[in-house]
């Protein structure tokens, strides 16, 4: 430690944040999974495939964006799956009451704000680990979908004034190409990755998810950044919902179940620690994709969704011990 | 004494639940100069400094910061007037890089996004009016630092938005000799600025390496308050262990 030069700036910064190991790693592995795909199938690599992919990733996607800033403050939220549900259902029922369709809309995306604050209210105010308290919401929260529409499932018929604009939303296309629900996704990954790295919130979610304590010390209110961590999660797993019931006109007390493992799985393989402090949101961009490229290849191969599911639980635990590994020779390097 | 006190704290009392902590304590810090605060281990320096950065209000006392009654109830008001504290188990965040820390809280960050290049050349500024030359790269993450460079890192960020008043907690405790060495040098060049440093420490050889005043605190009281000048060892070790009373005048 002698460097003098050292308080020169870099100007290469932003390049260097773009080339963090980790994340060169994740999207390394996605360009591998492509080009297989693309070998095993000539079918994988045509547009309108990979559309539909997108199609299928969005909702996964949403609901990571939120996730990612759970994570890295070093929280947890199990209950995304149900509030997912809670959200279809509430708009649902609006819109089958007969409530315009943005009204119905906003309904179910304040329901999962509200979950997600009540999540969050109940770590920072009752200490409370998250885990314990959205393992626990996870099971509430769907009890209440379940409550409220009585165990019967929810249609949505076309002939109803409205439904028809809401369903655009979950199955139009854009120009007759693009599903809607990517842009939607692409517009809210935008957000995220600007709200995560260039603001306050970002900066001080990182701060926390490091060293509470410290973050404390130094002023930040450790409290709001987790706060509003929880209502992102619960916002985006509502929106993410919404556009369910949008895309199948129907929803049921036990749609979304077992959503939360796909999600918190996508952001530990785009590489965010689940003792927070680390990830980005590229990097649960490009998670949320390896998971969707990886289902769609299996699919189009014939694999049977039992060895899916087997596959997906032994990437995400591939991926945690190459950046355990990497983590371990970094040290010692 | 040639300056008025920036730090005048009288009657500070501090309990926690049935543990009076501290007993009406009364402590000053003059700009340019350094004033050590010693004690024995429990004795309420970490609690008395952590009232003044706001993180842990007293219970009741007068604080004047220039003349001046104010209240700290938050880092965020400490912060504005200019104090600034480096704890004991120094708070940084391993996660992030020295200009992350350097900038963690500070409120320039806006709501808004900002400006990490200001950032970066506001931090290595810094480190350069220190006359740190320890640091390689001010993007290294502060995992990868020595304790020593840990330390100076805490100090360049206290210095950042141009501290009146900076405090110290044992800023050398887990340090090597030449370690010691450069954070005992950085104390006396904060000093030589005019900044006001409040310096908390075991080690009487480095309190008398670089104090101007030296403050004893025995049990939740102020037992002696002199200056280094007109003290020596023997006495400071008599005080800090209550084997000895002080009876001068409190200087
Ligand atoms: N948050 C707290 N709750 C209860 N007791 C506390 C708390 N903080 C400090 N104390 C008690 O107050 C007393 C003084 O603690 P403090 O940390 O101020 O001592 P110190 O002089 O800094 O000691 P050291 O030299 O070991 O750092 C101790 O007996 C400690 O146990
Ligand atoms: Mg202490």
């Amino acid at each position: 430690m002698t460097a003098t030069s050292v308080l020169a700036p870099k100007a290469s910064f932003d390049v260097r944040k773009l080339l963090h190991a980790r994340e060169a790693g994740v999207f390394a592995a996605l360009v591998l999974l492509f080009i297989l795909g693309t070998v095993l199938s000539p079918n994988f690599a045509q547009s309108g495939n990979l559309l539909s992919v997108g199609q299928q990733i969005s909702q996964i996607g949403i609901m990571a964006i939120g996730a990612t800033f759970v994570i890295i403050n070093g929280e947890i939220d199990l209950s995304v799956g149900s509030i997912y549900a809670l959200a279809a259902i509430s708009t649902g029922m609006a819109i089958a009451a007969g409530l315009a369709w943005p009204v119905a809309i906003l309904i179910g995306l304040g329901v999962g704000a509200v979950a997600g604050l009540l999540n969050g209210l109940a770590v920072v105010l009752l200490g409370v680990p998250s885990f314990i308290v959205t393992l626990g919401s996870l099971s509430v929260f769907r009890g209440i979908t379940l409550l409220i529409s009585d165990g019967a499932p929810i249609s949505l018929s076309a002939k109803q004034p409205g439904v028809a604009e809401f369903t655009l939303l979950g199955q139009g296309r854009l120009f007759g190409v693009v599903p809607m629900q990517l842009i939607i996704f692409a517009v809210i990954a935008a957000l995220g990755v600007v709200l995560l790295s260039r603001s306050r919130l970002g900066f001080n979610t990182y701060a926390v998810g490091g060293n509470q304590e410290a973050a404390r010390l130094v002023g930040i209110n450790v409290k709001t950044v987790k706060l509003t961590a929880f209502v992102l999660s619960g916002l985006t797993a509502a929106i993410a919902g919404v556009l369910g019931l949008s895309f199948l006109s129907y929803v049921q007390g036990v749609t979304g179940t077992g959503l939360e493992l796909t999600v918190i799985s996508a952001v530990i393989i785009g590489g965010a620690a689940l003792f927070g402090g680390s990830g980005t949101m590229w990097g649960t961009i490009i998670g949320v994709a390896f998971i969707g490229l990886l289902q769609n290849i299996l699919n189009i191969n014939g694999i049977s969704s039992f060895w899916q599911t087997v596959v997906t639980g032994l990437v995400i635990v591939a991926a945690v011990a190459a950046d355990t590994w990497q983590r371990k020779r970094k040290t010692r390097a | 004494m040639a300056e008025a006190p920036i730090i005048e704290l009288t009657n500070i009392v501090k309990s926690f639940g049935p543990v009076s902590v501290l007993k009406g304590v009364n402590l000053r810090a003059y700009p340019g100069k350094v004033t050590a605060l010693v004690g024995d281990n429990g004795a309420g320096k970490s609690t008395l400094i952590k009232g003044l950065a706001g993180v842990q209000p007293y219970d009741s006392g007068e604080v004047r910061f220039a003349g001046e009654a104010v209240h700290l109830h938050s880092p965020r008001e400490a912060s504005r007037l200019g104090i600034e504290v480096v704890y004991q188990d120094l708070a940084l965040c391993d996660n992030l890089d020295i200009v992350q820390n350097m900038f963690l809280g500070r409120e320039e960050l806006g709501f808004g996004t900002f400006d990490e290049g200001l950032m970066e050349r506001e931090a290595a500024e810094t480190l350069r009016q220190l006359s740190v030359r320890t640091v390689s790269s001010v993007r290294q993450k502060v995992s990868s630092l020595s304790g020593g460079q840990r330390q100076t890192v805490a100090i360049a960020r206290s210095v950042l938005k141009k501290a009146k008043v900076v405090v110290l907690d044992e800023p050398t405790a887990a340090l090597g000799v030449a370690q010691t060495e450069q954070v005992l040098e950085l104390v006396g060049r904060l000093a030589e600025q005019g900044v006001a440093v409040i310096l908390i420490s075991h080690n009487l050889a480095d309190v008398f390496a670089v104090a101007d005043y030296i403050s004893v605190l025995y049990l939740g009281q102020m037992v002696a308050s002199v200056k280094a000048e007109d003290t020596n060892r023997d006495d400071i070790v008599g005080y800090i262990t209550g084997s000895k009373t002080y009876n001068g005048v409190q200087a």
